[in-house]
């Protein structure tokens, strides 16, 4: 095997198992991808040295079911790597950042928004199955000023992912514009947060939740597992609050940092944050018996609640 | 003007940023000497300008019966379609046409959980002919191109050349991740309109024979209650003839695959020639609320895209073998490029497995050479693994 094709999820998991193991395996990959979801630097920074045990290019790609195919990526043999960083549009990939008005974010401009394709591409989804009202409303009624145009130019696709696009051309997927946490008027992207929260040596996983808040309408509730060898303790919960106030700012101040022995998971490893989210909330987490760990969800809800009386 | 406006004041309609920036990390010399992209000027020549007929260059990478005449058609916004007028057949391109040169070289090689049980290597021209013996028993089952077929199947062999019948008889397929319940299955059987399902009997899953049928009869009687009749499900055998499930097979609705495959040893059918914009698959994005949307993928314009990028984004050559850990969607991908491919299961007991990559590359070393001599491929022709 030369090529290794796996998710951050997968990434995350191994790091957390044996984070020092693949040093020491006997495997020579020449190109990694990872696709579904970003990758946080200190994770990606892990997989290119340990895993790749830098010699293999990283191409962290940025595509969707919809998309049929990678839109932001680096080609591996001509644009560098940066941790974290999808890299530049695909070719013949005309990609831009919107506010929610419209208005174009232009490169370096220290803000975010949302990923926009002004143009349609071979890969695209023809619609979906038997509705195509639905189509229309999800991925193209946000931008298109005319529903009558025939100009490809005047039916941007909202992608329903949030963006940052640096000086250089390169796109930084901060995660499903849903998932964008509103802290008192001020937006922040939970893979923001999460990459924060990496960025403590314990920490082996952390998903980022927001929870109601009175004052500020929403605030960050921080989930974190432990890497092997690591017991829970004040000291790594105060780590954390302060790894997300250095790096994000005191705005970001996690209300709660939970430290758990998992975190739920889909059986195909993606992180369940709306199970967070409803649990933080004290809302209904629904039906759970598909997860991986479908255990681990009391558990989670016992710690939450238990600290909601102390 | 915003060039103006104090850069670090965030409106409530952006989002803010806090990361810094992380330093560049350069491809090594080693890759880039082999690299299928070096072309510097590739953003230029994929430029505004040269949109849409820029991407005629992604759709030369595959086999057209006939070219199109229009390369985008954008008369029904956004219902864009590519490459009009184009004829192609999506199994032609992941299987027949690499045969000519590449028949003995692994398509797959199938890592099976247990652990104990040995790696399946299966050569092009083996796929070709599993895949057209399935095409056969699809045809008698009635089936017919632009019919929609539900696969609820794990990550076995079995998958991708069923996926590949659906393509060479234009038959919409939709697979549905195992994992997911009888009901997933069923909203999504009766959102296609599927009236065939297939599934398999049981699979391996971290040390336990897993019953998967059981999840079939499920899918039928709430797809049933939903107003929609399942008219086959068609079981395949995770061990041919070996029946693992508790849910018996019901007579005139259920057929065993490996019975069916019987009658049609040796069969041959001829790929149907597809319009460029006619729908390949359906793939369905569950996300956390609503109706699973049914996403449709067209066969030319699909086809097209994940054959260049897989080309000059992953750089798949056809000497390479890629390990694919995770679950498969629509993987055209490698066989397009006569890719082996190792595909696993994506939790973590086979996360570790898969961490002891090397004392498997040492039997794929051997493997490989012996490909350089006689073994398979896919649309560029490289190898997958498969696990399940």
């Amino acid at each position: 095997m030369n090529i290794f094709h796996t998710s951050p999820t997968a990434i995350r998991m191994l790091r957390k198992a044996d984070p020092e193991g693949p040093r020491h395996y006997n495997c020579r990959f020449k190109h990694m991808t990872t696709v579904g979801e970003p990758i946080e630097p200190e994770v990606w920074r892990w997989y290119y040295h340990v895993v790749g045990k830098g010699k293999a290019v990283i191409v962290d790609t940025w595509w969707q079911t919809e998309t049929g195919g990678f839109l932001c990526t680096t080609i591996p043999a001509i644009d560098p790597m940066k941790p974290g960083s999808a890299g530049p549009a695909m070719p013949g990939i005309y990609a831009v950042i919107l506010d929610e008005e419209g208005n174009e974010i232009p490169p370096g401009a220290g803000k975010a928004g949302n990923l926009v394709i002004r143009n349609p591409w071979p890969g695209i989804t023809q619609g979906i199955w038997g509705d195509p009202e639905r189509f229309i409303q999800t991925y193209y009624a946000k931008y298109n000023k005319d529903p009558n145009s025939k100009d490809w130019r005047d039916w941007p696709y909202f992608a329903g992912d949030a963006a940052t696009l640096a000086a250089d051309g390169y796109f930084r997927i901060l995660g499903r514009v849903d998932d964008v946490i509103n802290v008192a008027g001020h937006r922040l992207g939970t893979k923001e947060l999460e990459s924060a929260v990496l960025t403590v040596d314990e920490v082996a996983e952390a998903a980022v939740v927001p929870r109601a808040d009175e004052l500020k309408g929403r605030v960050p509730d921080v989930y974190v597992s432990l890497k092997p060898g690591y017991e829970p303790s004040e000291e790594i919960m105060q780590k954390v609050v302060k790894a997300v106030e250095e790096i994000i700012g005191k705005i970001a101040r996690p209300k709660h940092v939970y430290i758990v022995p998992d975190l739920p998971k889909t059986r195909s490893g993606k992180i369940m944050r709306r199970v967070l989210a409803s649990i933080s909330n004290q809302a209904d987490v629904g039906d759970v018996t598909t997860l991986a760990n479908p255990e681990v969800v009391e558990t989670i809800q016992e710690m939450v609640q238990e600290d909601g009386h102390a | 003007m915003a060039a103006e406006k104090d850069r670090t004041e965030v409106t409530e309609a952006e989002v803010a940023v806090h990361w810094g920036e992380e330093e560049y990390y350069y491809p090594p010399m080693e890759f880039i000497a082999q690299a299928n992209m070096t072309d510097p000027t590739i953003r230029e020549r994929f430029s505004e300008e040269h949109f849409p007929d820029c991407f005629k260059e992604y759709a030369d990478l595959l086999d057209w019966y006939q070219y199109w005449h229009t390369t985008l058609d954008t008369s029904n916004p956004p219902f864009w379609k590519w490459f009009v007028g184009g004829q192609i057949n999506a199994c032609y391109n992941c299987v027949d046409r690499h045969l000519a040169q590449h028949r003995n070289k692994a398509a797959f090689i199938f890592v099976p959980e247990p652990e104990d049980e040995a790696h399946v290597a299966l050569t092009y021209q083996e796929l070709y002919v599993r895949v057209n013996e399935v095409a056969a028993v699809l045809q008698d089952l009635g089936l017919k191109t632009g019919d929609r077929v539900t696969i609820h199947m794990p990550m076995v062999l079995e998958l991708p050349i069923t996926m590949l019948a659906c393509a060479r008889l234009g038959i919409i397929h939709s697979v549905v991740f195992a994992g997911f319940s009888g009901q997933a299955c069923a909203d999504r059987i009766v959102d296609s309109g599927s009236r065939v399902l297939i599934t398999m009997d049981s699979y391996w899953r971290n040390g336990t024979l897993l019953d998967h049928k059981v999840k079939a009869d499920e899918a039928v009687q709430l797809a049933g209650e939903q107003g929609h009749e399942v008219e086959q499900v068609v079981v395949w055998r995770r061990y041919p003839k070996q029946y693992h499930s508790g849910a018996a097979m019901v007579e005139g609705r259920d057929l065993f695959m490996d019975e069916l495959l019987k009658k049609h040893r040796g069969a041959r059918v001829e790929p149907v020639k597809m319009p460029a914009e006619a729908p390949l698959f359906l793939m369905y994005t569950s996300g956390t609320t609503g109706k699973p949307k049914g996403q449709q993928h067209s066969t030319g314009g699909y086809m097209a895209y994940v054959a260049w990028t897989s080309k000059m984004i992953q750089d798949i050559h056809p000497e390479d073998a890629l390990l694919v850990h995770g679950r498969y969607r629509l993987d055209h991908r490698p066989f397009l490029h006569r890719l082996r491919t190792a595909r696993r299961g994506g939790h973590e007991r086979h996360l570790r497995r898969c961490a002891h990559v090397p004392r498997r590359r040492q039997a794929m070393a051997h493997r490989r050479t012996a490909q350089r001599e006689h073994l398979p491929h896919f649309p560029h022709g490289h190898p997958h693994v498969a696990q399940g």
